[in-house]
């Protein structure tokens, strides 16, 4: 049953208080109802100042069990949460722009009978359904192992062809139809918003150069990693199947490069080409910013598109624990202890990969930056220990800001322009994650990894960085779009999503560790670092 | 929102009881303009504020600012909820927080 409140910032004291209850009510945390408290009044500010008089009301609802509050307000079209991507550093609502801005997960927009309607979730689960993840793996090894030991091979078997395997495939058929759609809007989307954030001459071009040169880099280091561990530290044996006819992979370069160029404008989507689809994606975006206004009804189907096929991905993906527990104990039974250190070494050299580009970085400060790279480490290394663990670089954006500002001696403008930047386009721990889980399951899968495959893979796992990493589950999205292109049965996939919510943080802390050093880089070539502040060793 | 002031020599400790919001921010603004000058170190007794939002922010940097010109700022007994706030914004970094 909704409640519905009016909201008066007059009397915002009283209405948080009827808020407090209506949500304690729902069993709301404590922590969630600070959080929806929070966001109610900051949105309920900018209602007002867009649409001065129009009363706004909260509705507290509770919808397929999905407990929200939505905010709306009637006058002209107005998103608050598309503001957040354009804000600066000495501007009046700053403060109220970040606070959004690192909510930006928690929220949604729609617009209907000319009311404009911003719906809070309430619950934020990502840190339960990490321990999900990390208790499925545990459980799903110990039954797997059980099963080994007590079940006959042939019961194994039949469990695998009738049971588990029959759990994996409806869940990657429905994500399967899901992957073209949801990362063509999802690049589409992001394309066209970083169209406003690009348009800022010299400095945009040298920011956008440095974060493309550190996700280049990432992807060569995790080749580098993945291949020889792969290659030679697999347990053998473990072959898990052979590749869908879809494999993509054509003989020479002049047939490879051709074939990434649709001669149909559907076909990709309805063949799952995804190759095609990215550069399709990446092409309709471009052209959208240059059209400008005119594109502006589309830039906004395909955002609500957006919005929806996420939802759906997020729906699919509350099934993630249930899959890792069953594919975990599918390979334990199979294979016993055999398929462990293939988990181990995936979370290795993810970590490796991600302190080898800590160490790129402090290079490129002394060779790009010209400044020594010691308090960048330090005092980088010292503040990342203490907040904490977050799960979407927007989430760390203020914090990044933060840092670069009054510890590194950026100057806002820099840090709130190259960082706002970096937590939309900078992904090299996810880049590293795709590309690392791609040359995984060509090992599992005895796919050839050819100089032409491993080519598509560097350009797409560059453009799903960029593109579609500020998504939710962007992981999950990302490795089905590269599996899909490597022909891979999707059903490998249950494993490494399991995983891959483990190493979630660590993947975002190592975005946000690349945003500081671009951020230290550029400031000095535009003579904006305070040498007082940087080397200072408070 | 209620505001206690004791002012020793040039210290000044300030206890805020209740919320910090768009609504009262501007009520804290004012006590601290007027009782700022000459003030050379400042505690801002936060251990009765249980909620603040962008606008109470606003009126900590401005204070911050000028504080840092005339002397120091100190925040003391500041709860969870509050601590939160300061984090996700990065004011964790720029305030001194006891």
């Amino acid at each position: 049953m909704a409640q519905t409140f009016d909201v008066d910032l007059l009397h915002i004291a009283a209405v948080s208080e009827a808020l407090r209850e209506a949500l304690r009510a729902e069993r709301a945390t404590d922590r969630e109802i600070r959080q929806t408290l929070l966001l109610v009044e900051e949105i309920t500010v900018k209602f007002s100042e867009c649409m001065p008089g129009a009363p706004v009301t909260a509705r507290v609802q509770r919808s397929f069990g999905k407990l929200s509050v939505s905010l709306s307000a009637a006058g002209p079209e107005h998103n608050p949460i598309l503001e957040t991507q354009n804000w600066s550093a000495g501007s009046e609502d700053y403060y109220r722009t970040m606070i959004l801005r690192a909510h930006k997960h928690l929220l949604n927009y729609h617009r209907v009978e000319g009311r404009n309607v911003v719906t809070i979730h309430v619950h934020t689960e990502e840190k339960k359904y990490i321990v999900y993840s990390f208790v499925a793996l545990l459980a799903g090894l110990v039954i797997g192992l059980l099963m080994h030991v007590l079940f006959p091979a042939d019961t194994v078997e039949w469990l695998e062809a009738n049971v588990f395997s029959l759990i994996e495939q409806i869940f990657m058929n429905a994500m399967a139809a899901m992957v073209v759609p949801a990362v063509f809007c999802a690049v589409v989307d992001s394309i066209t918003g970083l169209s406003s954030l690009t348009d800022t001459g010299r400095m945009g071009g040298r920011i956008m150069r440095l974060y493309s040169l550190t996700t280049a880099l990432a992807i060569l280091v995790a080749f580098a990693l993945a291949l020889p561990v792969f290659t030679h530290l697999l347990p053998d044996g473990i072959l898990l199947g052979a590749t869908n006819d879809a494999f993509f992979d054509a003989p020479g370069l002049r047939e490879f490069i051709l074939s990434l160029v649709p001669v149909h404008l559907v076909e990709p989507i309805l063949s799952n080409n995804m190759p095609q689809v990215l550069l399709l994606a990446v092409v309709t975006g471009v052209a959208m910013g240059i059209v400008g206004e005119k594109s502006e009804p589309l830039r906004r189907l395909i955002a609500a598109l957006n919005q929806v096929f996420q939802t759906i991905v997020a729906i699919i993906a509350l099934v993630v624990p249930l899959l890792t527990f069953i594919a975990t104990a599918s390979l334990a039974a199979r294979f016993a202890f055999r398929p462990l250190p293939m988990i181990l070494l995936l979370g290795l050299v993810e970590l490796a990969g991600c302190t080898i580009m800590f160490l790129i970085y402090n290079l490129m400060i002394r060779v790009f930056g010209g400044v020594k790279s010691g308090p960048y480490a330090r005092k980088t290394l010292r503040f990342f220990r203490r907040v904490n663990p977050r799960a979407s670089s927007g989430e760390y954006l203020p914090k990044v800001v933060g840092l670069c500002t009054n510890q590194l001696g950026v100057s806002e403008r820099v840090a709130s322009f190259s960082a706002a930047l970096g937590a939309s386009v900078n992904m090299d721990g996810s880049a590293i994650h795709m590309v690392v889980c791609c040359v995984l399951m060509a090992q599992l899968f005895g796919v050839e990894l050819t100089p032409n495959t491993m080519l598509l893979i560097a350009v797409m796992a560059f453009v799903l960085s960029g593109g579609a990493a500020a998504v939710q589950n962007s992981g999950m999205l990302s490795v089905s779009s590269l599996a899909m292109m490597m022909g891979i049965p999707t059903t490998a996939l249950a494993l490494i999503f399991g995983v891959d919510q483990i190493l979630d943080l660590t993947r975002t802390a190592s975005n946000a560790i690349g945003d500081v050093a671009v951020c230290v880089i550029v400031a000095n070539k535009e003579n904006e670092l305070d040498m007082e502040i940087y080397t200072d060793t408070e | 929102m209620d505001i206690r002031k004791e002012l020793t020599g040039d210290r000044l400790n300030m206890a805020v009881i209740g919320r910090l919001d768009t609504t009262t921010a501007p009520e804290l603004d004012a006590a601290l303009k007027e009782a700022l000058p000459g003030v050379k170190e400042l505690v801002l007794d936060f251990s009765a504020m249980d909620y603040i939002s962008s606008a109470g922010l606003r009126v900590l940097l401005s204070t911050q600012k000028l504080m840092s010109k005339q002397g120091s700022m100190v925040l003391t007994g500041v709860n969870e909820g509050v601590m939160e706030v300061f984090e996700i914004t990065g004011f964790s970094g720029i305030l001194t927080i006891e």
